[in-house]
């Protein structure tokens, strides 16, 4: 590993700078800002044409650069652009794995690339992880579908617990690979004591969930996945995102879930983000909230009432019944969240988790409660 | 429609067709579905596929891809089988300060100590009880009345206590007793070693004391279970009623004394044609009425659950648990295979190893099909031997004329000790069976309910089922 730790003498302050430079493309760096100099120093120790730097900084005008806090941590792309790949002081941290996925979902908000970019985002990932802050509580794994990575994934989830032996990890994925119980157990020799793993079910009828995953046999190896994963005593989070296609048969899916997977920790009914191939696929997959609340209503109480752990994700108050308002979480990030100019009057303002910030449309229900 | 069949079996009844699956799973459709499931006639585009393919009833390929999962489920609604014989019955002694009517276990009002278990018994019995597989024991002391031999009660607690500081077995005691007797040195047993009370009270003062032939008994085990709760804690002590012919014509009346005495459940159980009981009766016409008591009783019940009194039917509760959970119950008189040998084993008080409670009642008729040998033999012999595998041929309801084809048959059992009392051999005949006839009426009933009054019933059934 090339990072090390450098005290940056040249401001006269007490300032760590860790640096990371390996392979041609990825050069990520962690910043500390302060407050009485202009210029955000990340020291790296090697030379590029598409940054200023000296032999050992980067120097980010901090102007430019406002949003940049100490302990970000940045990734220096090629192009020339920045990105923040990590923020100490968000609650929302991922380590973003692949573009890829062998689902297609027809309502996915990060619609999946098919370039080869495995090797790239295992090495990323692999130098984030040395630069995580020591005593980092808890983080994401996402992509695409990380379990892509196969034995990479293996080896970074070592990693991080190595390094983060008490870290909580939520990795999403769509379970399939999970089919293979050898993998199940060899996730499992790692030894992670707080990993979540969250599997979407789109549906209690096999075919209904392989159309809307737009993948022939998802349903089936996702159960067979769920089964092995149980088998070894994984902590599960089923999450549901709810559409127009598979809100008829919800509460079906909800007694499906308590006869055939009452092993899961937590059961999530999530609202739809009208972004990614949601727009393209509008008329076979978007449904106004409104239209599936008693469907809802029925399906979160009847797994409520089995003594199960339940949520309700991503939707207004305003937009499911009043029973279950108790059932739902603030899940979306805080940069994302929107609320609306009727939203102010609302007397459930404080207590609402908002809608997308970054969906293209919203429910022409949303009102205010009085 | 080309599709494969999972093993199910139907019922109909009032206006619907109940299909059930191999794990409990089940569908209420219209009459006439079966067939059409049978003849390939269900279309992929009704919406019943849907739930015929999601429910497990039918597949699209002869070896459903999800069978895997599909035998996990099996194993799960088995799971009673995993740790085999839990249950350790030892009858104390057979002599009882009561004189019960319906009495099944052949009591005698004596001070010969004849009908007392002996100690070397009672060592012997301990040494197989913790033979057993299980890491969990229940160690059940049974009479007669077991109060009465106190000495020998807490040498055998306090002799297992011992052997399991090696063992480390999880081990709950419990004395089923009338309460009558319930003395300080029998409390402080319980209290030192967390002894659970299991005591009978058949409703009120009129019918508890005809029933148990006494004219005090009532006011002496409603005294008993006072002291034994405010010595032991409230859920230390539980309560069985028996279903006497006079307590048929009672269910609210004894609804209400078990909620006036502060119980928060009832065990609605109809006598079993063992022991002293009407030997000459018609049984028939008792449980066609125990039926009726039953669900009179069950009605009273759910109406009490509405005005906000928690009150559970644990038998009711069972079957619940059977049709609407994945989950598997303990219940050794409603499993298949059978309670007996599998989940109970009982050490007689005369030195002999019987396959279950109702076997050693039997025994004291002079009847010893159900012995499986003395408490001197060996382990293998007695849990393996010939006696019980003679009994496994008929021990499965899966495997019996009237039952394998039964829509209920995951959720009822199999009882060949029953069979032979009633049928006169352990295979049983189910047209003219009473256990058949009683256990079929109360699940279609509880079906009933579920189907036709779902939104009142299900918010107090659920509540049962999260209790336990």
């Amino acid at each position: 590993m090339l990072n090390n730790t450098v005290k940056c003498l040249q401001h006269n302050v007490f300032q760590e700078v860790l640096i990371v430079y390996s392979y041609n493309e990825i050069l990520i760096g962690k910043c500390f800002v302060d407050n009485s100099h202009e210029q955000i120093e990340i020291q790296i120790g090697f030379e590029t044409n598409n940054l200023q730097l000296d032999s050992k900084y980067i120097l980010l005008n901090k102007d430019d650069f406002n949003c940049i806090e100490s302990g970000d941590i940045l990734l220096f792309r090629p192009n020339g652009t920045i990105r923040i790949i990590f923020s100490e002081n968000s609650q929302d941290n991922v380590l973003f794995l692949t573009e890829q996925c062998n689902n297609h979902c027809l309502m996915c908000s990060q619609p999946p690339k098919s370039r080869n970019d495995i090797d790239y985002f295992y090495l990323l990932n692999s130098k984030l992880i040395d630069l995580l802050p020591l005593g980092l509580s808890k983080i994401g794994i996402t992509g695409g579908e990380p379990t892509l990575l196969k034995e990479k994934l293996i080896c970074l989830l070592s990693q991080i617990e190595n390094r983060f032996p008490e870290i909580e990890i939520q990795l999403l994925s769509n379970g399939r690979n999970f089919e293979d119980i050898n993998y199940v157990h060899a996730i499992s020799e790692i030894g992670l004591k707080k990993l979540l793993i969250g599997i979407p079910l789109h549906s209690d009828y096999y075919l209904d969930h392989d159309y809307i995953a737009q993948s022939e046999n998802a349903f089936n190896q996702t159960l067979k996945g769920l089964y092995n994963l149980a088998r070894y005593n994984f902590n599960i989070e089923l999450r549901v995102v709810i559409n127009k296609i598979n809100h008829v048969r919800l509460h079906k899916t909800s007694e499906y879930i308590f006869r055939n997977l009452p092993f899961v920790c937590h059961v999530a009914f999530m609202g739809m983000e009208y972004t990614g191939l949601v727009p393209k696929n509008s008329k076979e997959i978007w449904i106004d909230p409104i239209d599936y609340k008693d469907e809802l209503k029925k399906s979160v109480l009847n797994l409520s009432s089995w003594g199960m752990n339940v949520s309700i994700f991503n939707l207004p108050l305003c937009l499911i019944d009043k029973s279950l308002h108790v059932y739902a979480q603030k899940s979306i990030s805080d940069w994302k969240i929107k609320y609306f100019e009727q939203c102010e009057e609302c007397i459930l303002r404080f207590n609402c988790g908002g809608d997308f910030g970054t969906s293209l449309k919203y429910s022409s229900n949303i009102n205010p409660v009085y | 429609m080309n599709y494969s069949l999972f093993p199910f079996r139907f019922e109909r009844f009032e206006n619907s067709e109940v299909l059930v699956n191999e794990v409990g799973d089940f569908l209420v459709c219209s009459i006439g579905t079966a067939k059409k499931i049978v003849e390939r006639q269900i279309s992929e585009t009704d919406e019943i596929y849907k739930d015929l393919v999601s429910n497990h009833f039918i597949s699209t390929s002869p070896i459903p891809q999800l069978i895997d999962n599909l035998a996990t489920r099996y194993r799960t609604k088995k799971a009673f089988l995993d740790n085999f014989t839990a249950l350790h019955i030892f009858v104390m002694t057979i002599r009882c300060n009561q004189n019960c009517l319906y009495c099944q276990a052949s009591s005698k009002e004596s001070n010969q100590t004849i009908y007392d278990i002996s100690y070397e018994t009672l060592d012997y019995g301990i040494d197989l009880m913790f033979e057993s597989p299980s890491p969990y024991l229940t160690m059940e002391f049974q009479g007669g009345e077991p109060t009465l031999v106190y000495d020998k009660l807490k040498y055998a607690i306090e002799k297992s206590e011992t052997i399991n500081n090696l063992k480390n077995k999880n081990i709950t005691y419990v004395i089923c007793t009338n309460s009558v007797a319930l003395n300080d040195d029998v409390l402080t047993l319980c209290k030192n070693y967390n002894v659970l009370i299991s005591t009978s009270l058949d409703g009120p003062e009129f019918i508890h004391n005809q029933n148990r032939g006494r004219n005090d008994s009532y006011q002496k085990v409603l005294s008993g279970i006072s002291n034994a709760r405010s010595e032991l804690g409230k859920d230390k002590i539980s309560a069985l009623m028996t279903t006497s012919k006079l307590s048929l014509d009672y269910p609210k009346e004894i609804v209400d004394s078990y909620i006036e005495n502060g119980f928060a459940n009832i065990f609605l159980r109809a006598l079993n044609p063992y022991g002293l009981v009407y030997k000459a009766d018609d049984w028939n016409s008792y449980y066609s009425r125990f039926v009726d008591f039953y669900k009179s009783a069950l009605e009273y019940i759910i109406e009490k659950n509405k005005e906000g009194i928690y009150f559970e039917e644990s038998f009711t509760t069972l079957i619940l648990k059977k049709i609407l959970t994945p989950f598997s119950i303990g219940f050794v008189d409603l499993q298949s295979p059978a309670g007996l040998i599998n989940a109970v084993v009982v050490y007689n008080y005369d030195g002999y190893v019987y396959a279950s409670d109702e076997s050693r009642m039997l025994a004291e008729h002079n009847d010893f099909t159900f012995r499986l040998g003395s408490v001197k033999d060996k382990y293998s012999d007695l849990f393996y031997g010939k006696k019980a595998l003679e009994i496994a041929n008929t021990w499965s309801n899966e495997s019996l004329a009237g039952c394998s084809d039964c829509a209920f048959q995951v959720y009822c059992g199999a009882d060949p000790v029953r069979n032979y009392t009633t049928q006169n051999d352990m295979e049983g005949f189910r047209p003219t069976s009473s256990f058949c006839k009683k256990n079929k009426a109360i699940i279609q009933h509880i079906f009933s309910l579920i189907i036709n009054r779902n939104d009142e019933v299900m918010p107090i059934f659920k509540g049962w089922l999260n209790q336990n």
